[in-house]
């Protein structure tokens, strides 16, 4: 199953140079090998059909009909030794109480904006950047209810984060269905390892959110603001609603009355006091953005402002989590919590500085280049894998607004084995890490592996051919039952 | 609980039972035509009497033009533009469930999602006529299914009251329809009248799954106002009028916790009136009035029951002042 695997070129997360296995994943390895293929193919379909049965799917519109997707799932897990996710813990805990700092920073006295640490027409013409919400004292001053990190390993195995997402992360549901699916499917492949187990992080999160209530409501009613039944995430929405005992409500489920939200249920009006909300901020309310969004509720920013309702996370948090700001969050955490940043970022060029768009215009070739307001993976150049023609067409998209795009060097992402039938491919992967605050900072233990599964590609997004994998974070004292 | 959370839970049960309802018609019906006296000339009209049951004739008239075999069973399995097609409910319903599925147990939604990817599935096969009594069993059995976990699985707080509320009335609704279209259809210019009656009114009863309970009731005598009677007054039978009407009233007193609100009281008379009427006749009371005319008052009660749940409990749509 193996001959065919290179490890060489990139760094490989499973073997090291000349295949041997890496300690932790040993057992997993040997286990692997005492699998017959074709027993690992009609499990591979059996875990399939469990994700179509269950209804995790996401809809792919093409002609009239929607058709119903289901992830991709890897079985081959992510392992990750205890001592690797403490440090990455620590500086993840680190990267998330700055970044907080900051928004509570940049939407009251402007300190880092005063003093130049961060260039100040970058934040005030951020298109996520609302004046709406400068000078609202949140409960805890936490803007950042719940992160997904992105992160990748470079050449020497380093992790980097790619990206900070502070605004609608999505992808919890999966950490926990792709689990499930490798307990039920693959229960043999635990067998000599301890896993940190995910149970009790739900009510860590129903904790996390009460804290974050309006002062003075003893027993929050609680609710998760879904844009409905049709949104790609609504998955996600629901599960994490039944999951944290919230209820899932929609927009027109929700109305303002006297500045106090409420509920309409089948007894009449019901007192909301936190939202934790999958609405992106322009939708929320058509009296302060978006006129025409249909998601959101009138009314509900005056009432958020009045102190009476907790929205999580925090409206213009994208502020922060900026293709341009991501460059300066070192400089935050040595300006809010005078450390050493724990987890570097990957270097970032931004082209609204001359001799960085000179630099990065002479070697696009080489560079990945992205739009600040894109994500998902739209809107990019991966030099080394685009023609002279997509080159030159992305030059003259550059040079129309330089400030609008940063560069980094093409990320070597690390690999992992992934099945294909009758063998195992080398296919690249990233982790998101969800990371929430409340009381305290705390971290999900894994998170999402998400895997480029057409080979060669770099790019992990479901939409363009991405698949998921279990992620295992070993106990530091194995527990033998 | 939410309004629209409570308007999808009825609506989820309710075509549930309308998707089992319409396939135990389709597979009497199959069963009827193999067994009847005269073929030819009956098959038409017979097929003829799902699609009023169903309630769409006009779609299915533009649409067809010919009520033959394959085009009658394709409208009440798998058309998009009958409304009522099992396909249909069973799409609408698992989209309820989608809606809600952080509500119900998820062993429920599992279920009603795995009924409506084997339906959308076979519906893409060229499916034969020889294979339609097969679908319509596997319809049956996946909405017992669901039944089934809904009873065994859910607490009897609000979720499942609402879906009590929509299961029985729905079925209320559709036994006097049955009861209604076949009582219309004059018999007397058959030849064989006896036989013909006896089949007619046993596949009445089998629509239902009624024949065995009939016939522990009345002995294997098929008289059509012993038909009735059972179909009408049976305080015991689950699919009586009677009893579906009891056991929206139950729902509703549970709901409520037996008290009457100002908001809640034109549901609760409503209920009452009917539940009375049903107490108080007798069957020779109800066939004096003309059976098709109280049948006819009966289905539009239950609708007018169904309005009151909505605005009782602002289900749907609803604007707030």
């Amino acid at each position: 199953m193996f001959h065919s695997y290179h490890v060489d070129g990139y760094f490989d997360e499973m073997l090291q140079k000349g295949k041997e296995p890496r300690g932790h994943c040993k057992p997993f390895h040997e286990k692997l090998n005492e699998v017959a293929p074709e027993e690992l193919q009609s499990r591979y379909e059996l875990a399939q059909s469990d994700f179509l049965r269950q209804g995790i799917t996401f809809t792919v519109y093409s002609d009239n009909e929607g058709t119903e997707r289901t992830m991709p799932f890897d079985f081959v897990p992510k392992i990750i030794p205890p001592d690797e996710w403490q440090e990455l813990e620590r500086g993840l805990m680190q990267r998330f109480d700055a970044l907080n700092a900051f928004l509570d920073d940049v939407y009251h006295e402007q300190h880092i904006l005063k003093e130049g640490i961060i260039p100040r027409d970058l934040v005030v013409n951020c298109q996520h950047f609302f004046q709406q919400v400068a000078g609202i004292d949140l409960p805890r001053r936490q803007h950042i209810f719940m992160a997904g990190i992105d992160l990748i390993r470079d050449d020497n195995g380093e992790y980097r984060v790619l990206e900070d997402n502070l605004r609608n992360p999505s992808g919890l549901s999966y950490v926990f269905q792709n689990r499930y699916v490798m307990r039920k499917v693959y229960p043999e492949f635990f067998n000599q390892y301890s896993v940190q187990s995910l149970e009790q992080q739900f009510s860590y999160l129903h904790s996390a959110m009460a804290s974050l209530a309006p002062e003075g409501s003893s027993s929050p009613t609680i609710v998760l603001l879904t844009p409905g039944v049709h949104n790609s995430a609504y998955y996600d929405h629901s599960f994490i609603a039944q999951r944290t005992g919230i209820e899932l409500v929609e927009g027109r489920d929700l109305v303002v009355r006297e500045r106090q939200v409420y509920m309409k249920t089948a007894r009449g009006l019901k007192k909301v006091d936190v939202i934790y909300r999958r609405i992106d901020d322009e939708f929320l309310d058509p009296l302060e953005f978006r006129e025409d969004s249909l998601l959101g509720v009138p009314g509900l920013i005056d009432v958020y402002r009045a102190g009476n309702v907790s929205i999580l996370n925090g409206i213009g948090n994208g502020v922060a989590d900026d293709k341009a700001i991501y460059h300066f969050v070192p400089d935050m955490i040595r300006y809010y919590l005078k450390e050493e940043p724990l987890v570097k970022n990957v270097d970032t060029y931004l082209l609204r500085y001359d001799d960085q768009l000179e630099y990065v215009l002479d070697h696009l070739s080489e560079l990945v280049v992205k739009h600040t307001n894109a994500s998902g993976g739209y809107n990019m150049l991966i030099g080394p894998h685009a023609s002279k023609e997509e080159i030159e067409a992305y030059r003259q998209q550059i040079l129309k607004n330089p400030s609008e795009f940063i560069a980094q060097p093409t990320i070597k992402l690390s690999r992992l084995p992934a099945f294909k039938e009758d063998r195992f491919a080398a296919c690249h992967v990233d982790l998101r890490v969800f990371i929430f605050g409340g009381e305290k900072t705390h971290v999900f233990p894994g998170g999402l592996t998400r895997v480029a599964l057409k080979e060669g590609s770099l790019v992990v997004n479901s939409s363009q051919g991405g698949g998921a994998k279990d992620t295992w974070v070993l106990e530091e004292n194995p527990i033998h039952i | 609980m939410l309004s629209r959370v409570a308007d999808s839970l009825y609506w989820l049960a309710r075509n549930v039972e309308r998707a089992e309802n319409n396939s135990r018609l389709i597979a009497v019906k199959l069963t009827s035509r193999l067994e009847n006296a005269n073929p030819i000339d009956e098959t038409n009209q017979n097929w003829y009497e799902l699609i009023e049951i169903s309630g769409f004739q006009e779609v299915f008239d533009e649409e067809y033009h010919h009520p033959i075999d394959r085009n009658v069973m394709e409208f009440l399995l798998f058309s998009l533009k009958n409304p009522n097609s099992i396909l249909n409910t069973i799409t609408i319903a698992r989209e309820n469930a989608r809606a809600v599925r952080e509500i119900i147990p998820n062993e429920l939604w599992e279920s009603i999602n795995s009924f409506y990817l084997k339906l959308k599935k076979q519906s893409h096969t060229p499916w034969t006529m020889e294979e339609v009594s097969d679908i319509c069993e596997f319809v049956k059995k996946d909405s017992l299914l669901f039944q089934g976990i809904v009873e065994a699985t859910m607490p009897r707080g609000d979720a499942y009251l609402f879906m009590e509320m929509g299961k029985h009335l729905e079925r209320a609704e559709k036994a006097a329809r049955i009861l209604d279209v076949y009582y219309h259809k004059n018999l007397a210019s058959y030849q064989n009248k006896e036989i013909v009656e006896y089949h007619h009114w046993w596949s009445v009863l089998q629509s239902v799954s009624g024949h065995e309970a009939y016939i522990k009731t009345y002995r294997p005598l098929i008289k059509s106002r012993n038909v009735a009677e059972f179909f009408i007054l049976n305080a015991e039978f689950p699919r009586s009028m009677m009893y579906c009407i009891q056991k929206v009233r139950n729902a509703f007193v549970a709901l409520e916790d037996g008290h009457v609100e100002h908001y809640s009281e034109s549901l609760a008379q409503e209920l009452e009136h009917l539940a009375n009427d049903l107490y108080d006749f007798s069957i020779e009371e109800i066939l004096n009035q003309g059976a098709h005319a109280f049948l006819q008052s009966f289905q539009h009660r239950c609708m007018t029951i169904g309005m009151h749940i909505t605005k009782t409990y602002y289900l749907g749509e609803v604007v707030i002042p």
